[in-house]
């Protein structure tokens, strides 16, 4: 009962103090609002990698050559599709280009469509014919940057050894579609074909395999398959399995965060100076509010635990506005003005849906920079104060 | 029965500096239970350090301060603040704070014994009521006029029931009315065996005194 009333003075004077409150968690939500929101995208954009993991192929084969990753004949498909264990292949090409008088960067996927599984859901307009030349489906923050529509003409796209085609936006991505979308141009295999003047020759072919079988696949495909080109020199396959490619992706992930966590390291050292330089604000009748309190009978120890109280409820405030605002930044405003600090090629205000998750762990980890910035800023003047003679402090 | 006694106490601030300040030296004093003890002197002759010192809210460079035979040197800050507990302070400028309200500022004594709010929202009433403060009870401390502070002051001094109450300079800052008011407010608290004891230049307060102590330059003048 006595450490609640106390508890209770510790709020009374954080509102007794308004502008050194409102100082204090403005620097703490200064300091976790990129680290959150950095944070809540990259857990965003995880779960789409997983997603897209998970429904991708088993395995992606690649020519090797010199030990890198080169294209593949056609004729690959049919061989790799008479191994045992495996029950599709499906060529595709991937390669970026530049468009536009500003030279936006695109990548353009050049596949069947009908391998794009229910990507039409996510489509404003249609999916380009599997052998309807030069129909393209466009991601939804390219198309906002080249302020393209269905039916768009894009002249000319393109110019090969048979001359200049103009191709024609048929679909767009809705730009609440997953991110991975934002910056494609998606396009039947034969138009990426031409679109490269690469004819006869695939990126990489995508392999499903039968469950549990896909080691045993990917070892034959390494060991076994291989082509010689027409110059005489071979090109052997190059393997990446599902498995590599999460391995890959949890450790650019983890690299991601741990950037994040050093820069809010950073942040919150700073943040902690100026959470110091505020705690000076109104510090004189601070200090004599102890001396008052001292004087009329308050012991040291019920002093500090009104400051930690006090501290302790500035914290929660800083960190609770700080998942707030975040929530509403990312949720309402799509990241608006910060989600392109954190996913390059992305503008200021972003074309397509900016992923995120708040979880817990960050969210904790975050109310305990809060609780360290307020706390190593104020304790210390805190701690001196309180253990002041109170005719000393109220002076 | 004595209730304070000082032997040879000293207080010297700055100690060491250039700006050294001697403001009590020598003191031996012994004061009464359910007296009125008055400090007088010039302004600068020791009289707030006396009453800070004998209130257990500093420590004498030297010398002793007892409170019922005991002594204060003794004692941990803890132990000087249960002591502090059983005084009431009437301070120089009120020492209110000035954005709580009233009520809040004379029951804050009460936070650390564990008084529920309703009740010591009940005992602001009881107390300021006779203070003619009842209608300003939820106001801001900081709001009210010179004279109406001090008797908030005297409010918070009392609401612990203290065996003494130590005042400082109380009708400095008042004017005629309030300072009457005050002293008869003092009188009041002699009748009810409560011991006083009052740094003043005020003859009305003065008056009231079994015991006056004169102090010049930190030193107490013999009668």
């Amino acid at each position: 009962m006595v450490w609640l009333e106390i508890a209770r003075t510790g709020l009374t004077s954080m509102l007794l103090h308004p502008w050194r409150s409102v100082a204090t968690t403005a620097c703490v939500v200064a300091v976790l609002t990129p680290y959150l929101v950095g944070l809540g995208i990259s857990v965003g954009l995880a779960r789409q990698a997983d997603d897209s993991l998970r429904f991708g192929a088993d395995l992606y084969v690649t020519g090797r050559q010199f030990g890198r990753g080169v294209p593949l004949p056609l004729d690959a498909v049919e061989k790799i599709a008479e191994i045992a264990g495996v029950t599709e292949v499906v060529p595709r090409i991937v390669g970026p280009m530049v468009l536009g008088l500003e030279r936006h960067s695109a990548v353009v996927v050049g596949v069947s469509p009908e391998k794009l599984g229910d990507v039409s859901e996510c489509i404003e307009g249609r999916l380009f014919h599997k052998d309807g030349g030069n129909e393209l489906v466009v991601g939804s923050a390219l198309a906002a940057r080249l302020r393209l529509k269905v039916g768009s003409p894009l002249p000319p796209f393109y110019r090969n050894r048979s001359g200049e085609h103009v191709s024609h936006v048929v679909g767009i991505f809705r730009p609440d579609a997953p991110l991975w979308q934002a910056n494609l141009i998606f396009t039947s295999f034969d138009t990426a074909a031409a679109l490269f003047d690469q004819q006869g020759l695939a990126t990489e072919l995508l392999v499903y395999c039968r469950a549990g079988e896909r080691e045993q696949v990917a070892g034959i495909i390494r060991r076994h398959v291989e082509w010689t080109e027409d110059s005489g020199s071979r090109l052997g396959a190059r393997v990446v399995g599902r498995d590599d490619f999460e391995a890959l992706w949890s450790s650019a992930a983890a690299h991601r965060d741990g950037v994040f966590h050093l820069h809010c390291v950073l942040a919150c050292s700073v943040a902690v100076l100026a959470v110091f330089v505020t705690s000076g604000f109104g510090s004189s009748e601070r200090r004599r509010e102890v001396g008052i309190l001292k004087a009329i009978g308050w012991q040291t120890d019920e002093i500090l635990i009104r400051g930690t109280v006090e501290s302790l409820l500035l914290t929660l405030a800083g960190a609770s506005l700080t998942v707030l605002l975040v929530w509403v930044w990312l949720r309402g405003f799509n990241g608006y003005g910060i989600a392109g600090l954190f996913l390059p090629g992305l503008d200021v205000r972003p074309g397509a849906h900016v992923p995120f998750r708040l979880v817990p762990v960050p969210v904790l980890l975050s109310v305990l920079l809060s609780w360290v910035v307020v706390n190593s800023g104020s304790l210390t003047s805190t701690w001196r104060t309180a253990t002041t003679p109170p005719v000393e402090a109220m002076r | 029965m004595t209730l304070f006694e000082t032997c040879d106490v000293a207080r010297v601030y700055r100690r060491g500096s250039a700006r050294e300040l001697s403001a009590l030296a020598g003191v031996s004093l012994a004061i009464e239970e359910c007296t009125c003890c008055a400090l007088t002197g010039p302004s600068g002759s020791g009289k707030s350090t006396l009453l800070a010192l004998l209130g257990a809210m500093d420590r004498p460079t030297s010398g002793e301060v007892l409170f019922r035979g005991e002594s204060l040197a003794g004692l941990s800050d803890v132990g000087l603040a249960r002591i502090r507990r059983r005084f009431g302070f009437v301070f120089q400028g009120f020492s209110l704070l000035p954005r709580l309200p009233v009520w809040e500022n004379v029951t804050y004594p009460l936070i650390p014994r564990g008084v529920a709010r309703a009740e010591r929202l009940r005992i602001a009433g009881e107390l300021l009521g006779p203070l003619e403060l009842a209608d300003r009870i939820h106001d801001r401390a900081g709001t009210l006029s010179g004279g109406e502070q001090q008797r908030v002051a005297l409010a918070r001094a009392l609401v612990a029931q203290p065996e003494v109450v130590l005042a400082d300079e109380p009708t400095s800052q008042l004017d005629r009315n309030n300072a009457e008011r005050l002293a008869k407010s003092f009188e009041e608290l002699l009748a009810r065996g409560v011991t006083v004891v009052l740094s003043t230049h005020d003859p009305r307060l003065i008056a009231l005194a079994t015991q006056v102590l004169e102090l010049d330059a930190g030193r107490l003048k013999t009668p």
